[in-house]
């Protein structure tokens, strides 16, 4: 080596001149990049591009792992939230049913002044016989609810009379039960009737309107309100409406199958009628 | 003849056992209706322990169960059950005695006697009061006693043990 350069040293420097000079001039006169550095470059590329992609790699665990562990607390955060938001949802729900009943109430009373004294109470049992059908509530004798007391839903329709009152429970006997008996009226032709229960409808839900004039004319879907004769019970509080019309055994009377306007079933809350004004 | 604790004992278990009667009859039979009626188990609770205890003892707890009946439910006589109980649990303690021993047969007859005999009280009250409606009165007894007909075996279970565990001598 030492022999080798002392015998051609100037011929390899000059050579290596020459191709410092044709790469400078190459590289002036061209717009790529040299061709050394080129081949540097694709010889490094694989290599570069390998550990890119490792670090890469590490990255996307690094960020899955800090991703994950931010959404697990933000998924905890939402259904926290959500849970909340549900819990809101339904207050309002009941809040709105709430507030529906008393503006139907309300409505009643400003249209129902003669009904002076209502009373709001819960359903708290429905039938607990076979032979009767009536419904139990969480208010009685303290809070003004006295038998004979008429019951309605927040539309105005009647559900029944209260039979039975204690200290803070009264049963009412609902309008299909065979006691219940009142003074009915026809609202489309002011005939007068009786409404009564009857144990072969009551398990359809279902009265008769019975005394009725011999020439009445009744429709299917006639409403049938309370007479309020007598002044036991409020005037016009809606009982339900005409189902059909049918003739008794005898031949000689007719009576009507009234579809009481309230289901009974689905009621929770309703009003009872502590005292009234008799309208002329 | 059992000493006066031991009876005191006998029918503090009995009323125990009616309550739970009771409570189930209110949580659960009262929320469940089927074929158009509700489980109705206050017959048996004047049946089953008259068949056990005999006429005389059977026939006064019945009575007892009655009055409670009337207390808690609606009607439109005052003393409907209490009336009638005692005559369903003379009837149970009778059968036992000369027809049907004491067990699952003689409660399910007494509660279908039962069951009958208050079907027919209720017709009558009706036909009185000018409502007549036998068919209806007939079909829901029926109905109820089709219903409640499962439920004496559980409570002829608990009044035997009752019955087992207050006379350990018979």
């Amino acid at each position: 080596m030492k022999n080798f350069l002392k015998n051609h040293g100037l011929w390899v420097l000059f050579a290596a001149a020459v191709i410092a000079v044709a790469l400078a001039a190459m590289s002036a006169l061209s717009n790529t990049s040299s061709p050394l550095a080129n081949a540097a470059n694709v010889v490094a590329s694989p290599f570069r591009s390998a550990y890119t992609a490792v670090a890469t790699w590490f990255n996307d665990k690094q960020n899955y792992y800090r991703d994950t562990t931010a959404l697990e607390e933000e998924n905890a955060a939402l259904r926290r939230q959500v849970a909340e938001m549900e819990e809101t949802v339904r207050q309002a729900e009941a809040a709105l049913d709430e507030n529906g009943r008393l503006r139907e109430l309300l409505n009643l009373r400003e249209q129902r002044r003669d009904l002076s004294d209502l009373e709001a109470a819960y359903i708290t049992e429905h039938d607990v016989s076979n032979w009767t059908s009536s419904l139990t509530l969480d208010k009685g004798t303290v809070h003004g609810v006295e038998p004979g007391d008429c019951v309605i839903d927040e539309t105005g329709a009647l559900v029944g009379i209260i039979s039975k009152s204690g200290t803070n429970w009264s049963t009412v006997l609902t309008l299909v039960d065979t006691d219940t008996s009142l003074g009915a009226q026809v609202f489309r032709t002011k005939d007068l009737g009786v409404a009564q229960g009857d144990f072969s409808l009551m398990g359809e839900d279902r009265l008769r309107l019975d005394y009725l004039p011999a020439d009445c004319q009744l429709l299917g879907g006639d409403l049938v309100v309370t007479s309020g004769l007598g002044g036991d019970y409020p005037s016009g509080l809606v009982i339900g409406s005409v189902e059909e019309v049918q003739v008794d055994d005898s031949g000689a009377a007719s009576y009507a199958i009234l579809a009481p306007a309230v289901d009974f079933a689905s009621l929770t809350e309703v009003f009872v009628i502590k005292s009234f004004d008799i309208v002329p | 003849m059992l000493a006066r604790n031991e009876t005191i004992f006998k029918w503090a278990l009995y009323a125990a056992a009616t309550v739970l009667c009771l409570l189930v009859q209110g949580a659960v039979c009262q929320r469940i209706t089927v074929w158009g009626v509700i489980p109705f188990v206050y017959p048996l609770l004047a049946v089953i322990p008259a068949a056990y205890e005999g006429p005389v003892p059977g026939t006064v707890f019945a009575l007892a169960v009655g009055v409670v009946c009337d207390l808690l439910l609606p009607g439109s006589s005052p003393c409907f059950y209490t009336l009638l109980f005692p005559l369903t649990g003379l009837c149970a303690a009778l059968m036992s005695q000369s027809l049907l021993p004491a067990g699952a047969l003689c409660s399910l007859t007494g509660t279908a006697a039962a069951f009958l005999l208050t079907g027919a009280a209720h017709g009558l009250l009706l036909w009185m009061h000018g409502k007549t409606a036998w068919g209806a009165c007939a079909f829901v007894a029926l109905r109820e006693f089709c219903v409640t007909a499962p439920l004496v075996i559980p409570v002829t279970l608990l009044y035997r043990a009752v019955y087992r565990k207050t006379h350990l001598d018979d």
